[in-house]
């Protein structure tokens, strides 16, 4: 991200940190046209806001507000890092699987309000599997709250969904409840280096193969040559790594099945190198360059067709493919782009996260654009939260309209 | 409520018949007295007409010719729902998925499988099983409900302790909107706009009717082990299932039964549960060999700690489906012993599990009414189950405000009303025991950004604008027992 005050390219008047729910309330109340940011790591997502009069900058909210550690459940304010939370619950042996990039920034609400989907298998370690709760201020300043505290619960809308990726759209999330999980005790990562000589579909399928032959993976990613993590060599062929934790026994599952079906050797890799690896991975992406002129994307889809589209985008730029998540992350220069929408297997949707500034207004953000019923359905919801327009994003996947 | 006639009917047939094959709709009233209600049998209303379309052109056609008639439509899987989400409480037409039940297609290599919204539950693991895959989600009626409603209600079932609601395992879905557009909603992440899906979920017909569903399956497991653990009183077995959750263990299912319970399941379906204990314990794990060797030492030290008669083991697999039954059979062999059965669904923290049985045996006794208790433990999904005579006004008098205090003691320890039977009618006016006017105002935006018409399920999920809050619905006459209706299990 940027240094500038602002949301993507496009920079606020002015910027208030408020301390309490009482000042975001009094800014939301104002008349201001309203960004907001947690830890300001993933400002560039979405479409770039046509104006912003006020940035609320929601960092100072923050702490634990109330740890049910016997039901694995925490309230915080948003404003609290990923990794000032687990740093305070780990003495009680639990942690918040999220794993956003940079989670010594990213705040719990920023996290999700960008749905940020991080490294480790789903379901179960999503923002929309673990956030339990929120309360938000509306634009025009009024305070709702959302699901509850308990893991299991169908009373009304799920309220909790709809703000998960709502980029800011929606409301300011001050509060979240999130349930949480017992610290691994042990962890074990294994590398497996894939042939070179195989096309995108035998990428694929053996890829698959190999994420089925593993007990229970924590996650999961496939690193093409090109991208250059830490430990990792730019020679070669594709990278699996898989990532076991839990209990000893479920670290130490067995990595033969998956070198079979694979039908490469399995690397095992130290506790020092795969920390390194798997905060690689983690933060690869925010890190575009695109003052370079470089695009960041994200594809999702059926998992082979993702990964048939990922082998293809890793010729273009730097790739990640996270094949349990059906997604992948590439990054192309932005002259390139015609290439990228060729990498599309059918099936599969892109999302430009990262841009040089003005081309996701000129080409816009979802490829293929949303099909107008669905554009007009986050439209009709940003309308219903934020009928003025109150806060500066727009519904996320909306912006279609606007552009060729 | 809206006043129905015979010239309704005339106007809108025309248009809805057209599309549809000429069995697939049924306009008599002996034919569309059975969609009168769901397993909530407290609430009916028969429908004018019932379309049974099979495609998802046919929904679309069907709601188009809704919309122009201007008359309401509610969408039905199987009825086995609980709190009135399928009964047409506005007349209309109700659309029946029931003739759209197939598994379209299963892709092992993805672990997902497309199919229509009328398949059974059970039928979707059934497909994947050949592939060694499951679907995780598995209500007490799996053998009965559709995958539609299991969308609408975002049902959980004793497995969802660990792998998560209905909503953790829809990947899309296609969806018919009330203007009859069909749409394609997925969970595509940030940016690619909101979580549409994640909405819908859950959402009880009110939204939209999904007519195909792309779902995740599961790897079955290597290992499963099922553990039954007497105890002497519900309270100790609530303070064991509590500190399993604390501890961190992650069974699959842990299950609560009192003696009340055990007493009609053993009677009725003999399910092997000990009759002289005061509770028991049902318990899965699964996974791998040696994890779930080591999960089953930790769970039998603390269940031994917290005072368990004994422990066993299920050896195999008709043992499993026996101690399985008697959890999944408990409902229907309550008709037993009462003619009227109200079944709840409050949620508290799993902490509070033990004060939560305490409270609610009290709550039982003060106001001279029966209550068994058979519930999902793990997720702090209390089941209170009150049998009745509902020829008795004073005693279904007493069974409404014991239900009311039962409710507003889950909210007091930090819990919700629903843990997986949704809203529906039934809670609709309890909704402001726990939300506030502004929460339920965004609710009532959101649901009107989706529908403008009011002619979707109608009457379902929100409190009636001017409607009494803190309020339940009715309950069940004489002779209406809810668990008395085919497959309405919880």
């Amino acid at each position: 991200m940027d240094s500038v005050d602002g949301v993507d390219s496009v920079a606020a008047a002015r910027v208030e940190r408020p301390e309490s729910e009482a000042g975001v309330i009094a800014a939301l109340s104002a008349g201001d046209v309203v960004a907001l940011r947690g830890g300001g790591t993933r400002m560039d997502l979405g479409p770039p806001p046509p104006r912003v009069d006020l940035l609320l900058d929601l960092s100072r909210l923050s702490g634990i507000i109330e740890h049910h550690r016997r039901d694995l459940v925490v309230e915080a304010w948003a404003g609290t890092t990923v990794a000032d939370l687990n740093a305070a619950l780990a003495p009680a042996g639990q942690f918040a699987p999220l794993d956003p990039p940079r989670p010594d920034r990213a705040t719990l609400g920023g996290v999700i309000a960008a749905g940020e989907t991080g490294i480790r298998t789903v379901p179960g370690a999503r923002p929309r599997d673990l956030l339990l709760g929120l309360t938000a201020i509306l634009a025009g300043g009024r305070r709702i709250r959302a699901g509850g505290r308990v893991v299991k619960n169908v009373t009304g809308y799920e309220l909790t969904k709809l703000f998960t990726g709502s980029l800011g759209a929606l409301g300011a999330i001050t509060r979240v409840t999130l349930r949480l999980r017992a610290l691994p005790e042990a962890t074990r990562t294994i590398l497996l280096a894939l042939p070179m000589d195989d096309d995108a579909g035998q990428f694929a399928d053996r890829a698959l193969d190999g994420l089925a032959a593993a007990t229970a993976p924590a996650a999961v990613a496939l690193v093409p040559p090109g991208t250059g993590l830490p430990g990792l060599p730019r020679t070669g062929g594709f990278r699996l790594a898989i990532r076991f934790e839990g209990l000893a026994e479920e670290a130490a599952a067995p990595a033969d099945p998956v070198a079979s079906a694979v039908g490469a050797p399995v690397e095992e890799l130290g506790e020092g190198a795969a920390e390194r690896l798997w905060a690689g991975v983690r933060d690869a992406f925010p890190r575009v360059p695109r003052a370079r002129g470089e695009l960041g994307v994200a594809a999702r889809g059926p998992a082979p067709a993702v990964l048939r589209t990922a082998w293809r985008l890793a010729a273009l730029g730097p790739a990640l493919a996270f094949p349990d998540q059906r997604r992948a992350l590439a990054s192309a220069p932005a002259a390139a782009f015609d290439l990228v929408l060729a990498a599309r297997e059918p099936g599969v949707s892109f999302v430009v996260e990262t841009a040089p500034p003005g081309w996701k207004a000129e080409h816009g953000t979802c490829h293929p654009p949303l099909p107008g019923p669905v554009r007009r359905l986050n439209a009709r919801l940003k309308r219903a939260l934020d009928p003025e327009g109150a806060l500066a994003s727009g519904a996320p996947g909306s912006d279609r309209e606007n552009a060729a | 409520m809206r006043a129905r006639s015979f010239t309704d009917n005339e106007r809108f047939a025309p248009s809805v018949r057209s599309a549809l094959g000429v069995n697939d709709f049924l306009s008599r009233p002996e034919h569309t007295l059975p969609y009168e209600c769901d397993g909530s049998t407290a609430y009916r209303s028969a429908p004018e007409a019932v379309a049974l379309p099979r495609t998802t052109e046919q929904v679309a056609a069907v709601v188009r010719g809704c919309r122009e008639a201007g008359v309401p439509f509610t969408a039905r899987g199987a009825g086995t729902g609980l709190s009135g989400g399928a009964t047409p409480l506005e007349g209309g037409v109700v659309i029946s998925l029931a003739a759209m039940n197939r598994v379209l297609e299963v892709s092992a290599r993805e672990r997902t499988a497309r199919c229509q919204t009328g398949v059974v539950n059970l039928e979707i693991s059934r497909a994947a099983a050949p592939f060694g895959l499951f679907f995780a989600p598995d209500p007490s009626s799996q053998s009965a409900c559709t995958l539609g409603g299991n969308i609408a209600e975002n049902s959980g079932g004793p497995h969802c302790f660990k792998l998560g609601a209905t909503t953790s395992h829809i990947l899309s879905a296609t969806v018919v909107l009330e203007d009859g557009a069909i749409v394609e909603l997925s969970e595509d992440g940030a940016a690619a706009g909101l979580d549409l899906l994640g909405l819908f979920t859950g959402s009880e017909g009110t939204l939209g009717i999904a007519t195909e569903a792309t779902v995740r399956l599961l790897p079955l497991p290597e290992r499963v082990e099922t553990l039954l653990a007497p105890f002497s009183a519900l309270v100790p077995a609530c303070e064991a299932v509590s500190r399993i959750v604390a501890a961190g263990v992650v069974p699959v299912a842990m299950e609560a039964l009192d003696a009340a319970t055990i007493e009609v399941v053993e009677a009725g379906v003999g399910a092997g549960y000990p009759r002289d204990a005061g509770a028991v314990l049902l318990l899965e794990l699964d996974g791998a060999e040696a994890v779930v060797a080591r999960e089953k030492r930790e769970v039998e030290r603390i269940l031994r700690s917290s005072g368990a008669l004994e422990i066993r083991t299920a050896e195999d697999d008709a043992e499993r489906e026996r101690l399985w039954l008697g959890r999944k059979r408990a409902f229907g062999a309550m008709g037993r012993i009462s003619t009227d059965l109200y079944v709840q669904d409050g949620v508290v923290p799993r902490s509070r599990l033990p004060e939560a049985i305490a409270e609610v045996e009290r709550i039982g006794r003060r106001h001279r009414i029966r209550v068994a208790n058979v519930f999902h433990a793990g997720d702090g999904n209390l089941h209170p189950c009150v049998a009745y005579d509902g020829r008795d006004p004073d005693e279904r008098k007493r069974v409404m405000e014991a239900s009311h205090e039962m409710l507003e003691m889950c909210v007091r320890l930090g819990g919700a009303l629903s843990g997986e039977h949704g809203v529906g009618i039934e809670k609709r006016d309890a909704l402001g025991m726990l939300f506030g006017e502004d929460d339920l105002d965004a609710m009532r935006r959101v649901r009107e950004a989706w529908s403008r018409s009011g002619l979707l399920n109608p009457g379902k999920v929100l409190p009636l604008r001017g409607g009494c809050s803190e309020a339940m619905g009715p309950l069940p006459g004489p002779g209406r027992t809810a668990a008395a209706v085919p497959g309405a299990w919880i």
